[in-house]
């Protein structure tokens, strides 16, 4: 009970303390620790938590298909999916290494020659025996070059140090090519992103796809929830359609093609379609929105809005406003709640009174 | 002073604060001292009223339509025998949005222990179905139900944004939960989930820290826990004296920045209506050594506010 309640209780306070007084307080190691160590803390717990995933994945669906619980199949499909990615990536990396000529049997290819370091500094010296591979009678070591392709092989055209001033980049072991014209060793791991590995083409021609499937479909739900969200049932349902219209119109190239005369006459709509509820008298509801209309053009005209169109009456303009006024106001304020949320959480957990997260 | 006699503890921030300025053998890091006056003020607010709930001084707190439902929703789900689907977003424990939505989840798991409902948490992250998985088995011993709690209602579904997406679909589709909680970090998926749900029916509860899927909520789910309510739903649901008065004091913080917002709007009309007398103003502050105090002290603490994450 100690170690489930007490000792995580004081983790907890410690941690917080510490995370808190990395930022404040200006000791290099401690600031070192909430930046770096504390965060590879979390990388290296999270990575174990990795494996247990995975075997509650696998226990899950291996009891859905033997015992045959209700759409168990579904589940032949999650797990086929999971051992042929574990297939293809820990077990057959699907491509294979260039095969070579091994001149000094040692079993692997070498990108220099091979020499005997009597003096143990780790680099060749003259005198020191070698196997010279090329029969130039000096030993070549393999010139560095900038690996511009990131297939971890030189390729033509990519720059090297010529090391010899032979002014070619030199390779000791002959090797058959397959596919690239350069000798390719496919080192554990790296064969993930090697686009010739069977794992990548399963997630090229597979993950990929559904992934960008289930995203655009976003954009279906997106449509599905604005009509939700705009239909008129109060002011505020109201608002936000005229300012939903007004946004999608201002940010296409129509919007900005709307004379002002027609912004104007939405406008008026808008505020007669406000008021149509409170005007019982058909004719006379007409009347005065058609008198405003043609009245608000012709003051228009007179103040010549067709060479120097105001603000107000322009939709980019105003989709702009839109943007940067209400809609910023509205979600810094919601900013604002939330760092104030986040605060107060943090200071109950700190002090140890929020312990709903250890099942308290 | 009354007070400073009732709370002494008040005077220890005080105290925190001249050593922070003073700042003994440069022991503080220069440039974050009005970072740390807000966030002590903060802590002293909240501090202060959660010792107050504790000496017995009645608070009230305001009803939150997205609390009180969570009730109502596993009592639905238990009529309709439907399970409670929890989804606790796609984000890992180092976000406090997923800590506060795994702490609400014990809450609804206790619920769903009394009122013998189903209950299906599916994971993004293998670190969190842990904890949840703890939160849950606490929650059904506390209520003195550890029979109907199963190991499998907690699982893994997968790390990916859409392929959890259309795992959770899936589950949604396939059971009809008749409540569905969403509570936690989400990014683009939170419309996918939350109109799906929709679909089915299901009474939908959302809260998240992510302003910007905030409205995706609003539009599908039946309640939403806007901005600090999401990260307070532990504390209220608790019932708590002393979790209560946390909020109120998070309530007063709240109040101090809208005093401080509208002592900046007045300030700024002031500075361009009378630009002269405001001149003076400053230069009577010059030893703040800034240029324009009148948005400064309110610009810096609600400007720290936004930069926080403490954990």
């Amino acid at each position: 009970m100690f170690f489930k309640r007490q000792l995580a209780v004081v983790v907890m306070i410690m941690m917080g303390v510490i995370s808190l007084s990395g930022y404040f307080i200006n000791i290099q190691e401690l600031r070192n620790f909430t930046d770096k160590d504390a965060t590879n803390f979390y990388m290296i717990i999270a990575g174990f938590a990795a494996f247990l995933g995975c075997f509650n994945l696998l226990q899950l669906h291996l009891q859905k298909i033997t015992y045959q619980k209700e759409n168990w199949q579904y589940s032949i499909f999650t797990l086929l999916g999971f051992l042929i990615m574990i297939y293809f990536g820990f077990i057959n990396k699907g491509i294979e290494s260039d095969p070579f000529t091994d001149i000094n049997n040692n079993g692997k290819w070498d990108d220099a020659e091979e020499y005997v370091d009597n003096n143990l500094n780790g680099i060749f010296d003259l005198g020191e025996s070698f196997i010279d591979v090329n029969d130039n009678g000096k030993w070549d070591k393999a010139e560095p070059f900038n690996d511009i392709y990131g297939n971890y092989n030189y390729d033509y055209g990519e720059k090297f140090t010529d090391a010899n001033g032979d002014e070619k980049w030199n390779e000791p072991e002959s090797f058959e090519d397959l596919p690239d014209g350069d000798y390719t060793f496919v080192k554990w791991g790296a064969h993930l992103k090697n686009k010739n590995s069977m794992f990548y083409w399963f997630y090229d021609k597979f993950y990929l796809p559904l992934g960008a499937t289930m995203f655009a479909l976003l954009a279906f739900f997106v449509a599905s929830a604005s009509y939700r969200a705009f239909r008129i049932r109060n002011f505020e349902a109201t608002l936000l359609l005229i300012a939903g219209v007004l946004l999608m119109l201002g940010r296409v190239p129509l919007g900005a093609m709307i004379p002002w005369w027609l912004v104007l006459v939405i406008y008026i709509s808008i505020i007669f379609s406000l008021l149509a509820h409170k005007i019982i008298d058909k004719k006379l509801f007409f009347i005065s929105y058609s008198l405003s209309i043609v009245i608000s053009i012709t003051i228009g005209m007179f103040l010549s809005w067709n060479q120097s169109t105001p603000a107000f009456l322009s939709i980019p303009i105003i989709q702009e406003w839109i943007m940067s006024v209400p809609a910023t106001a509205g979600s810094r304020a919601i900013m604002i709640g939330i760092a104030l949320g986040i605060i107060a959480q943090s200071f109950r957990i700190i002090t140890g009174r929020e312990r709903s997260i250890l099942g308290d | 002073m009354n007070q400073l006699k009732k709370y002494p503890f008040l005077l220890f921030p005080l105290f925190l604060v001249i050593i922070y300025i003073i700042n003994p053998f440069n022991l503080f890091v220069s440039g974050n001292e009005l970072s740390f006056i807000s966030l002590v003020i903060s802590c002293i607010i909240i501090e202060l009223f959660i010792q107050k709930a504790k000496n017995g001084e009645e608070i009230y707190m305001r009803p939150i339509a997205a609390m009180t439902a969570m009730e109502e929703a596993v009592g639905r789900a238990t009529e309709m025998g439907s399970p409670v689907l929890y989804v606790p977003g796609i984000s890992g424990l180092d976000e406090i949005d997923t800590i506060s939505g795994v702490m609400i989840l014990g809450h609804v798991a206790g619920m769903t222990a009394e009122y013998e409902a189903n209950l299906h948490v599916p994971c993004c992250v293998p670190i969190v179905m842990e904890a949840a998985k703890e939160s849950c088995k606490e929650a059904y011993l506390k209520k003195g139900r550890p029979d109907l709690y199963n190991e499998n209602m907690v699982h893994y579904v997968t790390d990916d944004q859409f392929a959890y997406a259309a795992g959770v679909n899936g589950i949604m589709l396939r059971e009809k939960p008749a409540a569905v909680f969403y509570q936690g970090k989400f990014y683009a998926e939170s419309l996918l989930l939350a109109e799906t749900g929709s679909s089915v029916g299901a009474l939908q509860i959302a809260g998240t820290g992510s302003s910007s899927q905030i409205p995706f909520f609003v539009t599908a789910c039946d309640y939403v826990l806007i901005g600090e309510e999401f990260y307070a739903a532990s504390a209220y649901l608790s019932g708590s004296p002393e979790m209560i008065g946390s909020i109120k004091g998070q309530d007063y913080v709240k109040l101090a920045c809208m005093v401080f917002i509208g002592f900046t709007v007045f300030m700024s009309i002031l500075n361009f209506l009378i630009p002269k007398f405001f001149l003076t103003l400053q230069n009577l502050y010059k030893w703040f050594l800034v240029t324009d105090f009148s948005i400064w002290i309110p610009f810096e603490f609600i400007n720290f506010i936004f930069r926080t994450s403490i954990i």
